[in-house]
C-alpha cells in the first residue's frame, strides 16, 4: 500500500527583507513510499533534504506540487490541507524526528515522551509504562527521567527526541538525522528500532548521514542535488 | 400649630410631588433604587436627611408621627426630628407604635408588629448592597438590572471561611420579591424576619446618596444565606431586666460607675407598654 | 466528518473614532484548538480579543458561538444578560494583570467560588470543596485557600486567575499576554500548566501574545496582525519557520535568541 506520494513538488523561499531574494530549495520532486519500506534521501548539504521533510510535514509551505498521505483510510492532499487537517495527520499518521528537541522548559523527560500517547487519549498508566520502556531501551538512565532534558548532553537529548518520535504507532515516520550525535551502541539501538518499525509496516522517509545506518535500513534511495532538476 | 414661616413639612410642594413620584416608582418595583433629586435639609447628612424628605412628602394633617432612633423615642436624633415636624407641620406625634400612622426609624423595626395602613420610613446611609464589592457604579447598576448577585455571596462566604459563621449582624442583605438584592439599612439582622410579608409599607431614603427604595406590604423579603449555613438571628441568654421579655432585641446598658450592667429592650415603647401592663395586672 | 466550529468570526472591525484598531477579521476556532494572535504593540490584537470576549462592542461584523447547551448563538444579537451569562459560565478571560482578573479584596477561595455563586451555587461546603480541587489543579497549596491574592506571587496570581475561570468548566478561554511580566522560570511552569489543562479539558483558547516563543509552545495555529489586519495565518510552526508575509518575516527575524 502506498503511504506517501510526492508529485512535482517545488519549494522556494522569498526573502522580502533581503532584496526579495528568491531561493529555490526543491525542484520537481517525485516519488512514492510503500508501507513497510524505508526511502533514504541523499544529496550534498544544501540539496534540500531537510526542506523536503519539513515540506511534507507541513512545516514549510510548498510552492507547487502535491503531497498525498494515506490517513485513516483516505488519501489526503497536504499542500491544500487546512492547518487542522495537518495537525490531525501529525497526531495520528505522520511522525517527525528532527535533530533538535523543542519542548516546554521544565517538563520532565518521562512526561515529554509519554505526551504523544496521552494526547491520543491513551491512559496515563499505559502511556508512562511505554515511555519507561522506550527510555530504558535507548539507555537513558532512570535518574534522568524525572528531570527536564534542557541540561542533558546532545546525545541524550537526541535519544529523548527519538523516544518521543517513536513511541506512537504512526504509519509514516520522517527522520532527520536521528542518529547524528549518538555513539555506536545507541546508534545500533536506533537501527534496530527503525527496522522493527519497518517490519510493522511503517513507511519511513529518512536522512541519515551515517552510511552504516543508511545501509542497515534503506530499501531504496532518492537523490537530491543543489538547485537542480532532480528526477529519478 | 405649624410655624407659618415654613411651607407645610418644610419642603416646597414641587419637591414633595417629585419625591412622591419617585416613591410610587419605588413601590411599583420592590427593592429597586430610584434616584431622586435629594434636597439640602437644615441638618447634616447622616442625621437622616433621606428619611426626613420621605416623611415630609408623605405626611398629612391627619397623620400621627412616631420617630425612633435605635428603637428609642427619646434619643437626640429622634427628639430633634419629632420637634422638626411638629414645628413645620403641627401634626400629632406619639411614642406609641400602635397609634402612629408614620414611623420614621433609624436602625430598628419596632417590636410591636406593624399594621395595615402604617408606613415605616427608614433612614439609609448607604443604599447599594453592591458598593464596596463592585467599585464601578455603572457595572453595579448593570448587575442589579440583570439580577447578577453572585458576588453578594462571596462576602458571606468570606465570613464563614474566616470565622466559621456569617458574622454580619446588621445591614444584612436581603432579596426582595425574588428580584432585587437590597440593603435594609443598618437594622440588626434580628429585625430582618419582620420585613418579610409585613402588613405595613416600608420605604427607604438615602439623602446623601439620593436614592429611594421601597418594600410594599405583603412582599417576600428573604435574607441571603447558604443551604448549609442558613440565616439565623441573634439570641440573648438574658431577658429584659425591665419588662422580662425574652424575644426582643436587647441593649446592654452600664448602670453605675462599677461597671454593673443590665440588658433591656432597645424598643422603649414596647418595653414601657409591657411594664405598664404588668403593673396594671399586679 | 464535519466538525462544528466553536467560534466563527466574520468581518469583525473595531474603530476608535477614525482610527481603525482592527478590521476584516475572519476566522473559525474549533473545539480543543489554541489560536495564537501575534503582532507588535498597536497591531490591534488586544482590541480584537476584547471584541471577541464581549469586553468591547465591535463596530462591524459577526461573532457566532456554538453552545453545547443553547446551540448556535450570534453573540452581538443576544440580549446582554445572556451574553454576560455565557461569559461567566461557558467562557473565561485571563487578563495580563491579575488586578483586572481577580478580586483582590476577597480570599483565593472566594475568588474561585465567585463564578459558582454567580451561577446559582448556594452550598458553602460544595463551593469550598470545588475551590480546593481547583487550587490543587493549578498547583497552589490548599492551605492558602483563605489568604488574600495580594499575598500571592505574580505566578500564583495568574494560576489563581486560571482556576477562577476554569471552575465552571468553560469551553473557550481568552488570554491576553498571560505570561507577560513573569520571570522566565515562573513563565515555564505556567506554560506547562496551561498546556496540560488545554488538553485535559479540551479547551479552545485564543491567546494574544507578542512573545513568539510562548506562541510556539502553546498555539496550534497563529494569526499574525499588522496595523489592524491579519496578514498571515497558518500552523504555528509553519508561520514561524516559513513565514510568507514580509511583516511576519521581519517579526520572526527580529527575535533575540538566548
Amino acid at each position: 500500500m502506498t503511504i506517501l506520494t510526492v508529485k512535482d513538488l517545488t519549494k522556494s523561499f522569498t526573502l522580502h527583507h533581503q532584496s526579495d531574494a528568491k531561493i529555490i530549495a526543491l525542484w520537481g520532486v517525485n516519488f512514492s513510499l510503500e508501507a513497510g519500506s524505508c526511502l533514504v534521501l541523499r544529496g550534498p548539504s544544501g540539496a534540500g533534504k531537510s526542506s523536503l521533510l519539513r515540506t511534507i510535514y507541513g512545516n514549510y509551505i510548498a510552492a507547487s506540487g502535491e503531497i498525498y498521505v494515506h490517513h485513516k483510510g483516505e488519501r489526503v492532499e497536504l499542500c491544500d490541507a487546512s492547518p487542522r487537517t495537518i495537525l490531525n495527520i501529525r497526531k495520528n499518521t505522520m511522525g517527525y524526528v528532527s535533530q533538535f528537541l523543542r519542548v516546554v522548559p521544565r517538563v520532565t523527560t518521562l512526561q515529554i515522551v509519554a505526551n504523544p500517547l496521552l494526547e491520543c487519549g491513551i491512559g496515563e498508566e499505559e502511556a508512562f509504562e511505554k515511555a519507561r520502556s522506550i527510555l530504558t531501551r535507548l539507555n537513558i538512565p532512570e535518574r534522568l527521567w524525572m528531570l527536564a532534558p534542557a541540561t542533558f548532553s546532545g546525545g541524550e537529548q537526541q535519544r529523548v527526541n527519538i523516544a518521543h518520535g517513536f513511541i506512537s504507532d504512526h504509519p509514516l515516520l520522517l527522520l532527520d538525522e536521528p542518529t547524528a550525535s549518538l555513539d555506536e551502541a545507541n546508534r545500533d539501538v536506533v537501527i534496530e528500532m527503525i527496522n522493527e518499525k519497518r517490519a510493522q509496516g511503517v513507511a519511513i522517509l529518512g536522512i541519515f548521514h551515517d552510511s552504516v545506518v543508511r545501509e542497515a535500513v534503506a530499501d531504496d534511495y532518492y537523490d537530491l542535488t543543489v538547485g537542480d532538476d532532480t528526477s529519478d | 400649630m405649624s410655624d407659618p414661616d415654613y411651607n407645610f413639612a418644610y419642603l416646597d410642594e414641587q419637591t414633595k410631588r417629585m419625591i412622591r413620584r419617585s416613591l410610587l416608582k419605588a413601590v411599583a418595583i420592590p427593592g429597586y433604587q430610584v434616584p431622586f433629586g435629594s434636597r439640602e435639609m437644615p441638618m447634616p447628612y447622616g442625621w437622616g436627611t433621606g428619611g426626613i424628605q420621605l416623611t415630609a412628602s408623605l405626611i398629612g394633617l391627619d397623620d400621627t408621627l412616631k420617630v425612633i432612633d435605635q428603637g428609642s423615642d427619646d434619643t437626640t436624633n429622634a427628639v430633634s426630628i419629632r420637634k422638626f415636624f411638629r414645628r413645620t407641620t403641627g401634626v400629632a406625634t406619639t411614642e406609641k407604635t400602635t397609634e402612629a400612622t408614620l414611623i420614621q426609624t433609624r436602625h430598628r423595626i419596632p417590636e410591636t408588629p406593624l399594621q395595615k395602613g402604617q408606613i415605616l420610613i427608614y433612614q439609609v446611609p448607604i443604599p447599594d448592597p453592591l458598593s464596596f464589592l463592585e467599585p464601578r457604579e455603572t457595572e453595579a447598576r448593570k448587575m442589579h438590572a440583570l439580577s447578577e448577585y453572585g458576588i453578594m455571596h462571596t462576602k458571606l462566604y468570606e465570613d464563614i471561611a474566616h470565622y466559621g459563621a456569617i458574622l454580619h449582624t446588621y445591614d444584612y442583605p436581603v432579596m426582595v420579591n425574588d428580584r432585587y438584592v437590597m440593603r435594609p439599612s443598618p437594622i440588626p439582622k434580628f429585625d430582618n424576619p419582620k420585613m418579610d410579608n409585613m402588613h405595613a409599607l416600608q420605604v427607604f431614603g438615602a439623602g446623601r446618596e439620593k436614592r429611594i427604595y421601597a418594600v410594599p406590604p405583603y412582599t417576600k423579603v428573604k435574607s441571603l444565606d447558604f443551604e448549609d449555613h442558613p440565616f439565623e438571628v441573634q439570641r440573648w441568654e438574658n431577658s429584659c431586666a425591665l419588662c422580662g421579655a425574652d424575644n426582643t432585641f436587647l441593649d446592654e446598658i452600664v448602670v453605675d460607675d462599677h461597671g454593673e450592667r443590665l440588658f433591656a429592650c432597645a424598643d422603649s415603647d414596647y418595653c414601657q407598654t409591657r411594664q405598664a401592663e404588668q403593673g396594671g395586672q399586679r | 466528518m464535519i466538525e462544528q466550529a466553536l467560534l466563527k468570526v466574520e468581518d469583525l472591525a473595531v474603530h476608535y473614532g477614525d482610527y481603525v484598531a482592527c478590521e476584516q477579521i475572519n476566522f473559525e476556532l474549533f473545539p480543543g484548538e489554541v489560536l495564537g494572535v501575534v503582532g507588535e504593540s498597536g497591531s490591534g490584537k488586544t482590541s480584537l480579543l476584547k471584541a471577541l470576549s464581549t469586553q468591547l462592542t465591535p463596530d462591524a461584523g459577526r461573532v457566532e458561538y456554538f453552545s453545547d447547551i443553547k446551540g448556535l448563538l450570534d453573540l452581538y444579537e443576544l440580549p446582554e444578560s445572556q451574553r454576560r451569562q455565557l461569559t461567566r459560565s461557558e467562557w473565561g478571560v485571563v487578563h495580563q494583570s491579575p488586578r483586572d482578573g481577580l478580586r483582590l479584596n476577597v480570599s483565593a477561595g472566594a475568588n474561585i467560588g465567585e463564578r459558582l455563586m454567580e451561577n446559582g451555587e448556594r452550598n458553602y461546603g460544595s463551593i469550598r470543596q470545588q475551590a480546593e480541587t481547583w487550587l490543587e489543579n493549578v498547583e497552589i497549596d490548599i492551605d492558602r485557600i483563605d489568604d488574600m491574592p495580594t499575598t500571592f506571587s505574580g505566578g500564583m496570581q495568574q494560576r489563581l486567575q486560571i482556576a477562577r475561570n476554569l471552575v465552571t468548566h468553560p469551553k473557550l478561554i481568552f488570554m491576553d499576554e498571560p505570561t507577560g511580566g513573569l520571570d522566565v522560570s515562573v513563565q515555564a511552569r505556567l506554560l506547562d500548566l496551561l498546556k496540560k489543562l488545554v488538553s485535559q479539558y479540551n479547551l479552545s483558547v485564543i491567546i494574544v501574545t507578542h512573545d513568539l516563543a510562548v506562541a510556539r509552545l502553546l498555539a496550534h495555529r497563529l494569526m499574525v496582525m499588522q496595523r489592524g489586519r491579519v496578514v498571515e495565518t497558518g500552523l504555528t510552526d509553519q508561520v514561524l519557520d516559513d513565514p510568507q508575509h514580509p511583516y511576519t518575516q521581519l517579526l520572526v527575524s527580529s527575535v533575540l535568541q538566548p
